[in-house]
This record gives C-alpha cells, sequence and structure tokens, in this order.
C-alpha cells in the first residue's frame, strides 16, 4: 500500500473505468447484499423499509377512521384503539418519518456534494439494521397484540408499572430507542460529510441549498435525539427496577418526562418539517427556471430557526401549571419561530413570481403543500396562544392541526421529491397521468377528511378517546372525515403502484431530464454503485449550468480521481471552509461487521425487554468486540507519501493527516453524548428544585475515598494521553505506549471510583429519586471510565501492531477527546454526586 | 491552534449568536423556575426576583450586542461566512433582546 506515484498507468476509456470502478464499489450478489456500505444501496433500503412502515401506519389510521366512522361502533375496544393509536403515531413518527428522511440523505447527500459515498459508510449500514431490527421489535409486539398503548408521547404516570403493568410500554422504550440509535448515528455521520467530504471547490457557499437543510437537520438530530434517549433510558429504568425518577411520591415527577420528551418532540417537527422544505428550495428553482431568491437568507433564516426550535418545547404543556413568567418565555421564542418560516415562504413566492412555473406533478405536490402548510401554521399560531390552548387541548382540533402540518410540511413535500427524483432512482421517464389522478384523490381525500376535525374538536370530542355518544352531534363529520380518509388511502396506494409501475415498466429517460444544475444529476441514471467517474472541480452553486459538457468530462475522468488503483475506495475530502481538496479518503468496502454489531446491539435491547440481564451484560462484550473489530480494519500500517488526485493535484491519504473523518466523527459524538449528559443535568437538577419530597430523607455518605479515586484517575489519564501523544509525535514508540497502559489504568481506576459510590455510600435506589439519580450519574461516570479503558487500550494495541506512527495518529487525537470530555463531565457529575453530602 | 481548529471556530462564530440566545433562554428559564419553586419569591414581593432576571437577561443581551458589533467591526475576509456570521449575529442578538420582552409584562411565580 505505499507506491502512490506509479508511472501513469494507462488511462482508461470511459467504458472501461465505469467497469473497474463499478467493480470496486459494488456489493457482492446474494446474501452478499447483507455486507453492502454503499450510500446508494443502504439509503435506498432505509426509503423503502421506511415506506413500508408508512403503509402499516396508514392501514392502522384506516382502522382508527373505520372505528370513529360513526357514534357508539364496537369494531375496537377502547384498550384495542388505544393500542391502535398509539402505534399509528409511533409508526409514522419514529419509523416512517424520520427514517425516509434519513434514507433520503444518505441517498443524495454524497451525490449532491459531488462526491462517492458518506464519511463513514459502515455506520448507515448499521443504522440501517437498527432501524429495522428496532421497528421490527414494535410490528412484533403489535401483531402479539402487546402493542404500546399510552399514546405516541408516552406520559407517565399513564406508562408507569402501576398503570401499565404489561410489557407494552416496554416495547415502546426499548424499540423506539434502538431506531433512535441509528438517528443519532445518522446524525453524526451527516454532520461529518458534510463539514468534510465535498467535491474539490465546493466551499461553503457553493452548497446545493438541500445540503444546508440536512445540515441543520442533522444538527437537529444531535441535539434533540438524546434527551428523548435519556427519558426513555430512565423511564425504562423505573419500570424494570422501580427507581422512581417519575413517582412524585418518591422525590420523582411526570413533568420530568414531558420536558424530556418535548425537548425532543418540538425540534421533532423541524426535524421532519426541514428536509421537506428543502426539497421544495431545490425543485422550485428547477421548474420555475429561475435562481432560488435569497440562498444566503434563507441558510440564516435555517440557522436561527434550528435554535428557536429547541426553545418552545414546553409549548406542548401549556395545560400543566407551569408558572406563566415561564410560559411566556416559550410563547416569546414561539412567536420568533415565525420569522424564519415566513423568510422561507417569501422566498420561495418570490422565486416563484419571478420564474416561469412549469406545471409538472412536484409542483402540483409543492402548491398542495404551501395551501396546507399555511393553515396548518394558522391553527398553529391559534394553539400557541395559551388560553386557546386550554379550550383546544386533547381535542381533535389537535389532530386536525397536527396532520395538516405533518402531511403539508413533510409528507407533500417527500411525494413532491419523489416525483422529481424519480428519473434519478430509476432512470426512467414517468407520465403523468396516473400521478396526477392519485394527487387529486390525495388532496380532495385529506382536506375532506381532516377540515371537519377542526369543528368536531372545537365542539369538544376529544382526541384519542375510542367512540362517542350519538347524541354529541358529531356523526355527520365523522363520517365525513373516514369516508375522506379511505379517499386518501386510495391516493396513497396510486402512488405506491405508480412509483413501482415505473421502476418496472417506464421508457429509459435521459439524464438531467428536468435541466437541473446540481451535480446528482451529473451522473448516470440510475446512479452506479461509485456515483461518478470522476469528482468535477465546482466554482458556483450550479456546475451543470455553467459547464453542459460536465458529465461527460467527468465520465472520461477528467476529474479529480479518475484512475481506480490498488484496489481502493477512494472519495475527496476537502478544506471546510474554501472546499480545496486536502485528503484522499479511502473507504471500507462490504463487510459484515454492521450487522453483526447490530445483532449484538439487539441482543442487548431484547435481552432486556425480557429481564435477562445475564445476557445483556454478554451482549454489552459482544458490542465492545465488534466495535474493537469495526475500528481496527481500518488505518494505514505504514506512512504513505501524498497521492495523485487528477487535475496536477496531489494530496494525502486520511491517514496521514492531522483531522481525518474519524476525528470529527468523535467532536460530534461527544457533542451528543454531551446533550445527553447535560439533559441528565437537567433532570436531576429540576427534580430537586420541582420535585415533591426533597430533600431527599437520605443523601451519600459524606467520605473522601471515592471522589478523590476519581479525580486521582482523570488528573493522571489526562497528563498520560497527552504524554503518549507527544512522546508519539517525538517517535518514542515504547513512551508512548507505556502513557497508554497509564491511560488504560486510569479509566479503570474512574470506573472503579465511580462504582463504589452505589455499592457502599448511596441509599438504595428505589428508595427516593435522588438515590437513582446518583446512582444513573455514577454509573455514567463508570462507563466513561471503562471506555477510556477500552480506548487506551485499543491504541496500545494499534501502536503495538504497527498502525500508528507519528503522522498516524487518529488514535491519541480521539482519545485525547474522550478524556476531555471526561475530564469535564467527570467533575461535574463528582460536583453533582459529592456537593449535597458535604454541605449539608 | 491547528488549522482544522481554527477553521472549525469559524464555523462555531458562524452560530455564536445563538448560542448566546440559547445560554440566555436556560439561564431566565431555570433562574426563574428554580426560583418559583423553591419560594424565593412570592406575589407580594416580586421584585428581587424580577430584577435579578432582567439583570440575566441584560447581561446576556449586551454580550450578544457586543459579539454583533465585534463581527461588524472585523476585518473583511472571505465574503458568504463573513457577511452570513454578521446577519445571524445581530439576528441573534435582536432574538436575546425579545426574550426579555416577557419580563416587564408578565407576573412573576404565578
Ligand atoms: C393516512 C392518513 C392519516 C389518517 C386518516 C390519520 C388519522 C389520524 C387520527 C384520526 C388520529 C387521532 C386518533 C385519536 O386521537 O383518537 C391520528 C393521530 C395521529 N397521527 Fe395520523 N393519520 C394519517 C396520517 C398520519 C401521518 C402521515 C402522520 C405523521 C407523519 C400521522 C401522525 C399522527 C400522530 C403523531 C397522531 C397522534 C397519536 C397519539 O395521539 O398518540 N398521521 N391520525
Ligand atoms: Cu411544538
Amino acid at each position: 500500500m505505499t507506491d502512490q506515484t506509479p508511472g501513469a498507468p494507462a488511462p482508461l476509456s470511459a467504458i472501461g473505468r465505469h467497469k473497474a470502478l463499478e467493480r470496486l464499489w459494488g456489493t457482492p450478489p446474494g446474501w452478499g447484499a447483507l455486507s453492502a456500505v454503499n450510500h446508494s444501496t443502504v439509503g435506498l433500503r432505509f426509503i423503502i423499509t421506511s415506506f413500508v412502515f408508512f403503509l402499516i401506519g396508514g392501514v392502522l389510521a384506516m382502522l382508527i377512521r373505520a372505528q370513529l366512522a360513526g357514534p357508539e361502533t364496537d369494531f375496537l375496544d377502547a384498550a384495542a384503539y388505544a393500542q391502535v393509536f398509539t402505534m399509528h403515531g409511533t409508526v409514522m413518527m419514529f419509523l416512517f418519518a424520520i427514517p425516509a428522511i434519513e434514507g433520503l440523505a444518505l441517498y443524495m447527500l454524497p451525490k449532491l456534494l459531488g462526491a462517492r459515498d458518506l464519511a463513514f459508510p459502515r455506520l448507515s449500514a448499521f443504522g440501517y439494521w437498527c432501524y429495522l431490527f428496532g421497528g421490527s421489535i414494535l410490528i412484533l409486539a403489535m401483531l402479539g397484540g402487546v402493542a404500546p398503548d399510552s399514546g405516541w408521547f408516552m406520559y407517565t404516570p399513564l406508562s408507569s408499572k402501576p398503570y401499565s403493568p404489561g410489557i407494552n410500554s416496554d416495547v415502546w422504550l426499548i424499540g423506539v430507542t434502538f431506531v433512535e440509535v441509528s438517528a443519532v448515528c445518522a446524525a453524526v455521520e451527516f454532520m461529518t460529510t458534510v463539514l468534510k467530504i465535498r467535491t474539490g471547490g465546493m466551499a461553503l457557499h457553493r452548497m446545493p441549498i438541500m445540503v444546508w437543510y440536512l445540515w441543520v437537520t442533522a444538527a437537529m438530530m444531535l441535539f434533540g435525539f438524546p434527551p428523548l434517549i435519556l427519558g426513555s433510558v430512565l423511564l425504562e429504568l423505573e419500570r424494570a427496577f422501580d427507581w422512581p425518577f417519575f413517582d412524585p411520591t418518591r422525590g420523582g415527577s411526570p413533568l420530568l418526562w414531558q420536558h424530556l420528551f418535548w425537548l425532543f418532540g418540538h425540534p421533532e417537527v423541524y426535524i421532519i418539517f426541514l428536509p421537506g422544505a428543502g426539497i421544495i428550495s431545490t425543485i422550485l428553482p428547477v421548474f420555475t427556471g429561475q435562481k432560488l431568491v435569497g440562498y444566503a437568507w434563507i441558510i440564516v433564516a435555517l440557522i436561527a430557526l434550528g435554535f428557536i426550535s429547541f426553545g418552545i418545547w414546553a409549548h406542548h404543556m401549556f395545560a400543566t401549571g407551569i408558572p406563566h413568567l415561564s410560559l411566556a418565555f416559550f410563547s416569546a421564542a414561539s412567536t420568533l419561530v415565525v420569522i424564519p418560516t415566513a423568510v422561507q415562504i417569501f422566498a420561495w413566492l418570490a422565486t416563484l413570481l419571478s420564474g416561469r412555473p412549469r406545471i409538472t406533478l412536484s409542483m402540483l405536490y409543492f402548491y398542495g403543500f404551501l395551501s396546507t402548510f399555511v393553515i396548518g401554521g394558522l391553527t398553529g399560531v391559534m394553539v400557541a396562544v395559551v388560553p386557546f390552548d386550554w379550550q383546544a387541548h386533547d381535542t381533535h382540533f389537535i389532530v386536525a392541526h397536527l396532520h395538516y402540518v405533518l402531511m403539508g410540511g413533510f409528507v407533500f413535500p417527500v411525494l413532491a421529491g419523489i416525483y422529481y427524483w424519480l428519473p434519478h432512482f430509476t432512470g426512467r421517464k414517468h407520465l403523468e397521468g396516473l400521478g396526477r389522478t392519485a394527487f387529486a384523490l390525495i388532496m380532495i381525500g385529506f382536506n375532506a377528511a381532516f377540515l371537519p376535525m377542526h369543528l368536531t374538536g372545537l365542539w369538544g370530542m376529544p382526541r384519542r378517546v375510542f367512540t362517542y355518544g350519538g347524541e354529541m352531534g358529531w356523526d355527520l363529520l365523522n363520517l365525513i372525515s373516514s369516508v375522506s380518509g379511505f379517499i386518501l388511502a386510495i391516493g396513497f396506494a396510486l402512488v405506491v403502484v405508480d412509483v413501482v409501475q415505473v421502476a418496472r415498466f417506464g421508457r429509459r429517460s435521459r439524464r438531467n431530464p428536468w435541466g437541473a444544475s446540481t451535480l446528482e444529476w451529473g451522473m448516470p441514471t440510475p446512479p452506479p454503485a461509485y456515483n461518478i467517474g470522476s469528482q468535477p472541480h465546482v466554482t458556483s452553486r450550479d456546475p451543470l449550468e455553467d459547464d453542459p459538457g460536465l458529465p461527460a468530462a467527468l465520465a472520461r475522468g477528467d476529474g479529480y480521481l479518475g484512475q481506480p488503483r490498488n484496489g481502493w475506495r477512494e472519495t475527496l475530502s476537502v478544506h471546510m471552509l474554501s472546499g480545496e481538496p486536502d485528503q484522499v479518503i479511502l473507504l471500507p468496502g462490504p463487510t459484515l461487521i454492521p450487522l453483526w454489531t447490530a445483532l449484538a446491539t439487539g441482543m442487548f435491547f431484547v435481552s432486556f425487554l425480557f429481564k435477562l440481564y445475564p445476557l445483556s451484560a454478554i451482549a454489552f462484550v459482544l458490542i465492545v468486540i465488534c466495535g474493537w473489530r469495526w475500528m481496527w480494519a481500518s488505518g494505514l500500517r505504514e506512512d504513505a507519501a501524498p497521492v495523485d488526485i487528477g487535475r496536477g493535484q496531489t494530496a494525502p491519504l486520511h491517514a496521514m493527516t492531522a483531522d481525518p473523518p474519524t476525528l470529527w466523527g468523535m467532536v460530534f459524538t461527544l457533542m451528543a453524548n454531551g446533550v445527553f449528559f447535560g439533559a441528565l443535568i437537567f433532570g436531576y437538577l429540576f427534580l430537586w428544585v420541582v420535585a415533591p419530597a426533597w430533600p431527599p430523607p437520605a443523601l451519600l455518605a459524606r467520605e473522601p475515598v471515592t471522589p478523590l479515586l476519581v479525580l486521582a484517575g482523570l488528573a493522571t489519564g489526562l497528563a498520560a494521553v497527552w504524554r503518549g501523544a507527544r512522546a508519539n509525535g517525538e517517535s518514542r514508540t515504547a513512551d508512548s505506549q507505556t502513557w497508554l497502559l497509564v491511560s488504560a489504568a486510569a479509566g479503570a481506576v474512574i470506573a472503579g471510583g465511580a462504582l463504589a459510590v452505589p455499592i457502599f455510600t448511596a441509599p438504595a435506589p428505589n428508595s427516593h429519586a435522588y438515590a437513582a439519580a446518583v446512582t444513573f450519574i455514577s454509573g455514567y461516570l463508570a462507563f466513561h471510565g471503562l471506555i477510556a479503558a477500552i480506548l487506551s487500550a485499543y491504541a496500545w494495541a494499534r501502536s503495538r501492531d504497527g498502525w500508528i506512527s507519528p503522522q498516524r495518529a487518529v488514535e491519541f487525537s480521539a482519545l485525547r477527546l474522550w478524556w476531555l470530555y471526561l475530564g469535564a463531565t467527570g467533575l461535574i457529575s463528582l460536583a453533582l454526586l459529592h456537593g449535597p453530602a458535604w454541605m449539608s | 491552534m491547528k488549522a482544522p481548529w481554527r477553521d472549525f471556530w469559524r464555523l462555531v462564530l458562524l452560530i455564536a449568536a445563538f448560542l448566546i440566545w440559547s445560554l440566555a433562554f436556560i439561564a431566565l428559564y431555570g433562574v426563574h423556575g428554580a426560583a418559583c419553586a423553591a419560594g424565593w419569591a412570592n406575589a407580594d414581593d416580586p421584585w428581587p426576583l424580577r430584577l435579578t432576571l432582567i439583570g440575566v437577561w441584560a447581561a446576556l443581551t449586551l454580550a450578544a450586542a457586543a459579539f454583533a458589533l465585534w463581527t461588524w467591526r472585523r476585518p473583511a475576509k472571505d465574503g458568504f461566512l463573513r457577511r452570513s456570521t454578521m446577519a445571524i449575529a445581530v439576528i441573534g442578538a435582536l432574538s436575546t433582546a425579545w426574550l426579555g420582552a416577557p419580563l416587564f409584562l408578565v407576573r412573576v411565580c404565578a
């Protein structure tokens, strides 16, 4: 793997290049398909799976509407109805909407960026398996009649053990958390990819607008999901071991769940909406023949929106009796959030008005989106007004609002996107006739189904109630809703039929049928596994418009990395601001390791579900082993000179640089982790000041031993990794290895010192939420100490085996970040754990 | 600082104004919630708490404003990033100021 300056091999023909690259990037056939890591393959799997879940959610919606079609129907009883609406909401939100977005981003992001794959292909595959397994747990439970039934937001105490003794809520907590693992993986992957894995010349301001949307979405996922994961873990601990985080008689608070859930739940609405808006911003310029008005302002608005949407979670809690002034802060933020949305709408209208719109199916869905979303937005403003919300709270008015926003802001734009990219996905043309019929059915069905719900809601019809009396006067409107609901469903079914028949029988379409200017249209369609024969150097946001001959030139190998060599899967990495090439990334090929890791993770979750805790411990060990082998497989064993990247330039291989993608992956992972920890601190302090039955009856024993152990471990570990890195930089390999062993020992000491607290000095965790929280925080600290030890041992083994040199040192830089994180969270944890005991 | 990190911090600067906004939001919400729950303030004598909150708000709004001013005074660099940073800085400062409005309108702890 060393000789990087070959005596210029004979140039390939376009066909020869295609064959060579296809061999390099393809996925083996048959069972080998399980080893796929390619982003197009995994992305398509994500998308198709999410639509299967959409159909399941749709069938559940039909069950709901059948039940509500008339008064006092006894098609579903109250218990079955609870499972059905809970599963409908859960499937739609967690198994359809979010994964559909992830799938779209997985598939499109590298193509939009002119790259050949994402930063961490194996992570994509792992995320897919987690999603599939987690979703299957939920569906299997439903088929077994034990689906979750406490509503899609699982409010405690309803979802707590005394009121939901069955396994139903555990299924939700574990299944959804499993799926969220995949969302966090995707977020880390997308953050890193947009930061570094672009084609040459793609500075920040030359990124397609869709990339900015997806980037902001990924950041919101990175920050939004950890609180939900924390909440789910805490609730599962309460249910499994009686740790009373949410039990007010023992110092817990059901409001804590609501905070953690909506801390995720409101941003979730925007996580779903932003990619939809991104699709709109992408197709409008194409179909109006006019550049997107206000590119930079949209980006500014997106960033503002990303933050502000986190500041309004409590508007879902207006009816919970938190102080007025607190609510007023949320109202202030809620009004603020309208502005960035308005900026986008104005930008779209300006684009529309200054261009000449072509009426295509995508544009029809755009108009559908606009009208629907505006209505949803208006009712949203209505419920943001606190007194109105008290009136409409928990009625079908909310159901109507929610579906106007979700259908308008997400489903319709996604349909617009499907029809826009269908020629790209399939390489075939579609005829608009069937699609237009479907569109008409969807529009009519949707509005006729949900408009009446505003009225039934205002007349007092509660949501989530399985039937109503004939004397209420809600019959006719409900019947209309139900009949229209079926029309809507037929519309969706037609879309599926349409898409399938285009994919199977459509006529071959020429490349770039819409005349778009972004790079995903500069490749053959359907795209080959490697995306493009060579990577372009872009000088504007519209490379295909600047140079209509670009696709042919790239296929000829005129761009970067056009020369397949050494069996490498290569893609370019760039300077994050200017977009100048700065590394060549060597990506891993097909492997089963993501599948094994996901299976081990699944074993962990499922054994927890069935309370087989020894198995969970084994699963954890298996996960560590898989992770170790996963990481081991990449890198270089010898230093390599910079390689030729075409266009007369050279660049180092990523393993030879100071900031390979792994480093940024670690940065973003730690950010998500930090949000988890922040939510944990918030929860602890929240219980301390707000929950009844505090201060707790007993605090930790006051002792200096465990905190000093942890402190010593932190200081030693930080010093060791710094000195180790320096020794490595100065080629004192033996010293650096010694320091790594010291670092491993320090991690183990921290784990021991932290674990000693719940074992020896804390009150029993089921006695009070304080004791439970203290145990949890100690566990968190111990876990991070353990990981520090494992990472150090790993780096030691890598160094012994020759994978680390002064230049190849990502193990050190990643470990250093881990220790910095552990240092900061460790000090805070110590203060939280021992501070109260010492001050009392 | 090594080059990749320097670039990374320039991206952080892009969003820094809204980091201040987030801090303001958390501080206002947190201090107020804690004070009310702990009974530090009551309806008869709201002023100590109200003034504390106004102080927190004013300090962070000033910080955001100072940051905005700084971005406008910085010597010209690469266009898009710089202009976006300036725009977000101003919007972030205004948004932070806006958060304070309820402080003057709504009763504390009721
Ligand atoms: C196919 C057309 C659809 C119909 C006819 C439909 C119908 C309904 C109805 C009637 C309810 C209220 C049940 C009740 O509270 O008693 C409901 C709840 C809900 N729907 Fe839909 N829906 C559809 C599609 C969607 C989509 C596409 C999404 C999301 C992307 C979605 C998300 C939700 C959520 C989150 C709830 C709340 C569940 C809960 O209360 O826990 N729905 N739906
Ligand atoms: Cu919300």
